[in-house]
């Protein structure tokens, strides 16, 4: 298989596309720009959905192994980050169905990640203590599809549209439930306000 | 912009989501109403809170058993990568020529092989390119052996022969040694030791420096098989560089050969010891 190495000095300022072309290629260094690039935020994107660490890693290397076994179907036009994405959504999903079908969903129960960022310390003092609980709560009672679209664009940094073609929406659909999601994150922070205001 | 207006963009404004226009034509509003500007300013602290739930660090285990697998699946190739074809045969063969045509060059520079008989020249030829074709096919092939990474192995024996061949015609071993004999520290030593130890030294010193190289480079250290692999690399070196001794023990130089191989082989384990323990140590990748 032919080797299309990318020169060293390019490959710090390669794009995350060049990098796949290349891994496509057989350069296994690209990859591991790759990997470095995107393993904190893929293994987070699977933590803080599913607040367990054991199906985390799971998915986290599937993921990978993922994108090794089809790395042919990638092709260059699009976004990297979109299509690691996609890869890692799809595989939340199928942990969402196995999850529902064994019953494991206990709708009242916090995200783990949520609950330990209401006990983790807060520098500041009580007062933001008391307001990045009430943030935490209030991220956790939103729909899961309205707070994975608030995840993306908050942590994964994702635009509207690329989380579009990651769940599958249009920009459109994905602005009206990032809305909503706004609103009700609104209507949740509501009473802590009021009670500051007072 | 009116305070319900505001209200309605007020969270998206906290997250810094809205365009420049919109930014201003809020940020003009907040600047006017000391209520609106409490509200955003929570808001904002409460959107801004939300990016301190915590980032956790991979696991090193986790992100180390990756990379490995994914190397694993690599090296392996696609199932229609296995096995040479006839262009990459033809690749071998040439590799393996080249490399004998570099060790006939080198050793020309030290030994006169016109003293040495054109069998033996030609038996030590035919041995290099026959062994350097097999090892060239094996990174070519992608081959694995349980746990052995063959074309990582193969790749170091390779890399260090070649680089030693390449050393020692611009710099022939045997010039080095009779330098080192004729300097008031090797007399020295030599002297202290009661026997000349320097043709074992410098094979050793010529051996180790390539192989310590090329092991950081091509190496795979992760793992508990990094000791086999370095065993196994230094393994490929000295076949490799065999021709070359078998060439030295048919000349007169019969002792000095014996005493060179054994710092090589010394040497060379060394060297791919210390350089995948490096790696096994850092638990780098590439």
């Amino acid at each position: 298989m032919p080797v299309n190495r990318i020169p060293k000095e390019m490959e710090a300022a390669s794009s995350d596309e060049i990098l796949m072309q290349s891994y496509q290629n057989g350069d296994e260094r690209a990859f591991t720009r790759l990997f470095s690039r995107y393993e904190t935020r893929l293994y987070n994107f699977f933590l803080r959905r599913l607040g367990d660490e054991t199906v985390t890693a799971d998915l986290y290397q599937k993921t990978w192994l993922n994108v090794h076994r089809y790395r042919e179907r990638y092709e260059s036009d699009r976004s990297f980050r979109v299509w690691l994405f996609f890869i890692a959504h799809n595989l939340l999903k199928d942990e969402w169905k196995r999850r529902a079908s064994a019953a494991e969903v206990q709708t009242d129960e916090l995200p783990e990640v949520v609950s330990a960022a209401l006990k983790s310390p807060v520098e500041g003092g009580l007062e933001k203590a008391e307001l990045k609980a009430v943030v935490a709560r209030a991220m956790s009672m939103l729909p899961e599809g309205q707070r994975d679209i608030l995840f993306m664009s908050k942590f994964e940094g994702l635009g509207y549209g690329e989380i579009g073609e990651i769940v599958g929406l249009s920009i459109g659909a994905v602005k009206q439930k990032a809305h909503r999601a706004f609103l009700s994150l609104k209507t949740q922070l509501e009473p802590y306000m009021q009670q500051e205001r007072a | 912009m009116d305070c319900e207006s505001f209200r309605n963009h007020s969270l998206e404004f906290s997250s810094e989501v809205l365009t420049e226009e919109q930014s201003h034509s809020i940020e003009a509003h907040r600047l006017g109403c000391p209520s609106c500007a409490r509200e955003a300013s929570d808001l904002k602290d409460a959107w801004k809170s939300m990016e301190a739930l915590p980032t956790t660090a991979t696991p090193y285990a986790l992100r180390s058993g990756t990379l490995d697998r994914i190397q694993d699946l690599m090296e392996e190739g696609p199932a229609d990568a296995q096995g040479l074809n006839l262009g990459q045969l033809v690749v071998a063969l040439l590799s393996g020529s080249a490399l004998a045509s570099l060790g006939l060059l080198s050793l020309n520079r030290q030994l006169d092989l016109g003293s040495i008989p054109l069998s033996y020249i030609a038996a030590a030829t035919t041995w290099w390119v026959v062994l350097f074709a097999l090892v060239v096919s094996l990174i070519i092939g992608r081959y694995r052996y349980g746990g052995l990474r063959l074309r990582r192995v193969a790749s170091i024996g390779a890399a260090g022969a070649g680089i030693i061949l390449a050393c020692n015609y611009v710099c022939p071993q045997v010039e080095l040694v009779s330098f080192w004999r004729s300097s008031l520290l090797g007399e020295l030593i030599t002297n202290v030791l009661g026997a000349d130890v320097s043709p074992l030294v410098f094979g050793g010193l010529y051996a180790m420096i390539p192989t310590l190289l090329v092991s950081l480079y091509f190496g795979h250290g992760r793992g508990p098989q990094w000791v086999m692999h370095a065993v196994s690399a230094s393994g490929v070196f000295l076949l490799l560089m065999l021709p070359s001794f078998y060439i030295q023990c048919c000349s007169i130089q019969f002792t000095f050969a014996v005493l060179m191989t054994v710092g090589m082989a010394l040497g060379s384990l060394g060297g791919t010891l210390s350089g995948l323990g490096i790696r096994h140590w850092r638990g780098s990748y590439a």
